[in-house]
C-alpha cells in the first residue's frame, strides 16, 4: 500500500512541478469546470464565452413564416440547419432570437470538476484536479501490472513494473497532457485512468461490475474509447464462458446506465440522442465538417501520416528544432513502445489487446481533427494503457537507456508546449501542410 | 512574467477601456491557439498607435509575444 502512495505522490510531484505557474488559475480552456458550474445553478447550457475554444453555438431564429428553429448558421452554404436535419435558406431567416452556448465533450470529466466549482464557481480551477487524477495513473499502473502477473499473464518482476510505470507516466505523451488543464487534455488523461480501472477489472473478467462502469464512464469521457469492449469479451470467453449470462447482466447494466443518461442528456441538449454537440461547434473545421461529416475515409490519410510519420524538424536556424502543430508521430515520442509489436511472448490475452487497440484507434483516424495542436500523437492515449500491458506480457526486456530517452523527450514536450511556441511550427499553412517539405 | 500572464493583464487594463471589445477577443484567442500569434501582434500594435497611453502596456505583450515565440 505504501508504495502505491509513494507513486501517487512522485505523479503529484513532478505534474505539479512540470505544471507550476498554471496551478494557481485556472485553463485557457476550461469547458469542464464551466460545465460543472452551469449543472451546480440548474443549468444545461453555459453563460457566454469569451475565448473560441471549441464551443457549441446553438442560435434560435425566427422565420418568415413566423416559425421559430434552432440551429446553426453553415459556413459553406447560406443555408440554417435546424437541430432536426432540415436545411432553411439564410433569405428565410427574419432575427435572431439570441444563442446558447454548450460544453460539446463528452461529459464525465465535469463531475471531476465539481469539487473545483463548488470553491471557485466558473472560474475554478482545471489545472489542480487534472494532475490529482494524472497522479492516480502511477499506482493504478502498478496495480494492472501485478494483476497481470497474478493471472499468470506476465512474469514482470516489481523493479520492471515500476520502470513500466516510469514509461507511462513520464515517457509518453501523457506527461504534456497531464499539465496542461485544458479540456482535451483533461479528457485524454481522464481517459488513461478509466483504461487503467476497465482492464484491471476485465483481466479473467474477475470484475464485471467495475469493467463496465469503467467502459461507461469511459465513452462519456473520450467517445472512441466505447470500444475498449473487445478486451472484456475476450475475457469472458476465456475465462468464464460457462457463467456469461449473469456476468453479461452485471457488466450490460452499467455500461447501459451510462449510455441511457448520455443519450437523454443529447436529446435535451441537442434534440438527438446521438448528437453530443460537436456538429455544432464553432470552429474552423466546422468547413470540414460540413463537407465531409465528423468522421469520415477523407481525414484517415492525414491521421495516418501524423500518428506514424511526423519527425521533428530541423530548419537550420534558430530554435534549430521544430515540431509540426500536429505534433510527432507516436514512436517518435515514445520509441519503447515498439516492444509492443516485438515481443518474445505471446500469451493468451495478447491477440484480444490489439483487437481492442485497433478497435479503439479506428474511429480517432477517421476523425475530423488530428489531435491539434499537440506535442505529440494525444489520440494514443486512448488505448496506450493496453500497449504498456502488451509490452508488460510480451516479456521483452526492458532497456532502461531506452525507457530514460522516451522520458527525456517527453519532458521537453512537458516543458515546451504551451510556453515556448518558437519550438512548435503551427503558423501560416501548417495547418494544412502536414508534412513540410 | 509570461506572455499568458502580460495578456490577461492587458485584458484586464483593457476592461476599463470601452470599445475594446474585439481585441480583448484576440487577446483570449492566443492563448488558446497560438497561430492567432501574429494577427494579433499586428492589431497591437495599430492599437498602440491610436491610444498612445496604452502604448506602453501593449508594446510589453508584443516583447512577451515575440518571446514565447508567438
Amino acid at each position: 500500500m505504501r508504495l502505491y502512495a509513494v507513486l501517487f505522490a512522485i505523479g503529484l510531484a513532478v505534474y505539479g512541478a512540470l505544471a507550476w505557474e498554471r496551478l494557481g488559475k485556472q485553463s485557457v480552456a476550461p469547458q469542464f469546470v464551466v460545465q460543472a458550474d452551469a449543472w451546480l445553478h440548474g443549468h444545461l447550457d453555459v453563460e457566454p464565452v469569451t475565448s473560441d475554444a471549441d464551443w457549441a453555438k446553438l442560435e434560435t431564429v425566427a422565420l418568415a413564416d413566423g416559425r421559430e428553429v434552432t440551429g446553426r448558421r453553415m459556413v459553406t452554404q447560406p443555408l440554417f440547419r435546424t437541430t432536426t436535419g432540415d436545411f432553411i435558406p439564410t433569405s428565410q431567416l427574419r432575427q435572431s432570437k439570441g444563442v446558447r452556448w454548450y460544453m460539446s465533450f463528452p461529459p464525465v470529466p465535469s463531475l471531476l470538476m465539481i469539487p473545483s466549482a463548488l470553491i471557485g464557481g466558473r472560474g475554478g480551477n482545471d489545472v489542480i484536479p487534472t494532475a490529482l487524477v494524472a497522479a492516480l495513473i502511477l499506482p493504478l499502473l502498478l496495480l494492472v501490472l501485478r494483476r497481470l502477473r497474478d493471472a499468470g499473464l506476465s512474469q514482470r518482476t516489481d523493479e520492471e513494473h515500476l520502470w513500466l510505470v516510469a514509461l507511462l507516466a513520464f515517457g509518453t505523451v501523457l506527461f504534456f497532457s497531464s499539465v496542461q488543464g485544458k479540456v482535451w487534455y483533461t479528457a485524454q488523461v481522464c481517459g488513461v485512468v478509466l483504461a487503467l480501472v476497465y482492464t484491471w477489472a476485465s483481466i479473467e473478467a474477475a470484475h464485471p461490475v467495475a469493467a463496465g462502469l469503467a467502459l461507461g464512464a469511459a465513452a462519456l469521457t473520450r467517445t472512441a474509447m466505447a470500444f475498449m469492449l473487445p478486451l472484456f469479451l475476450f475475457e469472458v470467453w476465456r475465462c468464464r464462458r460457462a457463467e456469461w449470462r449473469r456476468i453479461a447482466l452485471q457488466f450490460g447494466a452499467p455500461v447501459a446506465g451510462f449510455a441511457i443518461a448520455g443519450m437523454i442528456y443529447n436529446a435535451v441538449r441537442f434534440h438527438s440522442p446521438l448528437e453530443f454537440g460537436h456538429t455544432y461547434l464553432d470552429v474552423r473545421q466546422q468547413i470540414l465538417i460540413e463537407q465531409f461529416g465528423l468522421a469520415s475515409y477523407h481525414y484517415l490519410a492525414r491521421n495516418l501520416a501524423v500518428a506514424f510519420t511526423l519527425l521533428p524538424e530541423f530548419p537550420g536556424h534558430s530554435p534549430w528544432l521544430q515540431i509540426s502543430g500536429h505534433g510527432l508521430a507516436i514512436w517518435v515520442t515514445t520509441p519503447a513502445l515498439l516492444y509492443a509489436v516485438w515481443p518474445r511472448e505471446k500469451p493468451a490475452i495478447h491477440r484480444a489487446l490489439w483487437i481492442t487497440v485497433a478497435c479503439v484507434a479506428a474511429p480517432s483516424l477517421f476523425y475530423m481533427n488530428s489531435g491539434w495542436i499537440q506535442f505529440g500523437y494525444r489520440f494514443q492515449l486512448d488505448y496506450i494503457v493496453f500497449l504498456i500491458v502488451l509490452i508488460a506480457i510480451g516479456g521483452r526486456r526492458l532497456h532502461k537507456p531506452l525507457i530514460a530517452a522516451c522520458i527525456a523527450i517527453n519532458l521537453f514536450g512537458a516543458i515546451t508546449f504551451d510556453r515556448q511556441w518558437q519550438y512548435y511550427r503551427y503558423g501560416g499553412n501548417a495547418y494544412d501542410v502536414v508534412v513540410a517539405h | 512574467m509570461s506572455y499568458r500572464d502580460k495578456a490577461e493583464q492587458l485584458h484586464a487594463e483593457l476592461e476599463k477601456h470601452p470599445g475594446t471589445e474585439d481585441l480583448r477577443k484576440e487577446i483570449k484567442a492566443v492563448l488558446v491557439r497560438p497561430e492567432h500569434g501574429p494577427t494579433l501582434r499586428d492589431r497591437l500594435r495599430e492599437f498602440a498607435a491610436q491610444h498612445p497611453k496604452l502604448a506602453g502596456a501593449l508594446q510589453g505583450l508584443i516583447d512577451e509575444l515575440n518571446a514565447a515565440g508567438l
